[in-house]
């Protein structure tokens, strides 16, 4: 790459770029509304447009706004960083708008807030790149994301000690799909959902213990 | 991504998010027309351009592409200026060639989703819009 291309590539970064909009399920009746719905239907669709998902879903739940599917083969997908999954800046006040109630972070670090759909996300150093993210649980139980666990993936029911549904993804590959985010693998997850909020905490490295301590730490 | 596309190619965040409104919609009653493994972000980024660029024609405006959100940060920024002002210069088609590979960072294949252009032309296109933004910029 020439050292003009790699200008114009910082000055990508540079970019203030104005802020996307927010589809919230609030607005009831208005299009936002609807763009919301179908969001969640794309998100969904995505994976049933997938020959090999669709004709082998051998089980799947809910937990908030994520939906946990067990498929026999998983849709094509490869690996990237967990900073392909936060989107753009936001400030504090704006995904306390979002999230209706603010984003729940660890006291003791302030990171910097990312705005993706409806999810907001932040990455956490704990030791190893942790993301986290939370989404507003939508009406009716709305899916807004979705994971799709093989066969030799351990998805199961734990307990964070927080009176909150819990389940702990690992040991196994497992799609993450939140559109309009591209298809990834994702690495050993947490997710719960506590006050209407759905919380995801994922990692590569991450640990039941240390997810279990960083979700006690949120509260 | 899809917001920013529409961003360029409109010059307006309103109409921009109006496009992407009504993109996610017909995207959404497309998908039946979704080819199974088939990448999921170029072929929603056909539908948020063209959404973003029949607002444009519907506006009667002449937007250039460019650096639009760029160029609003230009002023404090007199480092950048120089590449701004070349970019500037350049016929709005290469100016949305360069602005989608990299200011955007999109690949070359939703490069051309988005712009309505061949792969190849994609191609071509960066190569030569780059050739001339070298002679205005050095």
């Amino acid at each position: 790459m020439s050292e003009l291309e790699r200008a114009l590539e910082q000055l990508g970064r540079e970019v203030d770029w104005p802020a996307t909009p927010a589809f919230t399920l609030r607005r009831a009746r208005s299009r936002r509304w609807l763009i919301a719905v179908a969001l969640a239907v794309v998100a969904l669709a995505i994976a049933f447009a997938v020959a090999p998902a669709r004709s082998a879903i051998l089980r799947f739940f809910h937990l908030g706004a994520v939906s946990i599917e067990r498929v026999d083969t998983l849709p094509a997908a490869r690996e990237r960083p967990l900073s392909s999954s936060l989107g753009v800046p936001i400030a504090q006040a704006d995904a306390r708008s979002l999230l209706g109630t603010p984003f729940r972070a660890p006291a003791h670090l302030k990171p910097r807030l990312y705005r993706s759909g409806q999810s907001v996300s932040a990455l956490l150093a704990a030791p190893e790149p942790v993301l986290l993210t939370e989404l507003r649980s939508g009406l009716n139980d709305q899916v807004l994301v979705k994971k799709l666990v093989g066969t030799s993936t351990d998805a199961r029911g734990v307990d964070l000690g927080l009176g909150a549904p819990a389940v702990w993804i690992a040991g196994g590959e497992h799609v993450y799909l939140a559109p309009p985010l591209p298809a990834r693998l994702a690495g050993n997850t947490l997710i719960w959902v506590r006050a209407g909020i759905t919380y995801r905490l994922e990692g590569k490295a991450l640990t039941l213990d240390r997810a279990r301590a960083l979700a006690r730490e949120l509260g | 991504m899809s917001f920013r596309v529409a961003y360029v190619i409109t010059g307006s965040a309103a109409e921009a998010e109006d496009a992407v409104q009504d993109a996610l919609v017909k995207s959404w009653r497309a998908l039946g027309r979704f080819r199974a493994g088939e990448p999921f972000r170029p072929w929603l980024l056909r539908i948020v351009a063209n959404e973003a660029r029949n607002r444009r024609r519907s506006a009667g405006r002449r937007v250039r592409l460019a650096h639009r959100a760029a160029n609003e940060r230009a002023d404090d920024d007199l480092d950048r200026r120089p590449l701004l002002d070349a970019l500037n210069e350049l016929p709005p088609d290469a100016q949305a060639v360069l602005v989608c590979r990299y200011l955007l960072g999109l690949s070359e294949q939703e490069t051309a989703a988005a712009l309505d252009l061949a792969r190849g032309t994609v191609k071509s296109r960066t190569s030569r819009a780059l050739e001339r933004l070298r002679e205005h910029y050095e």
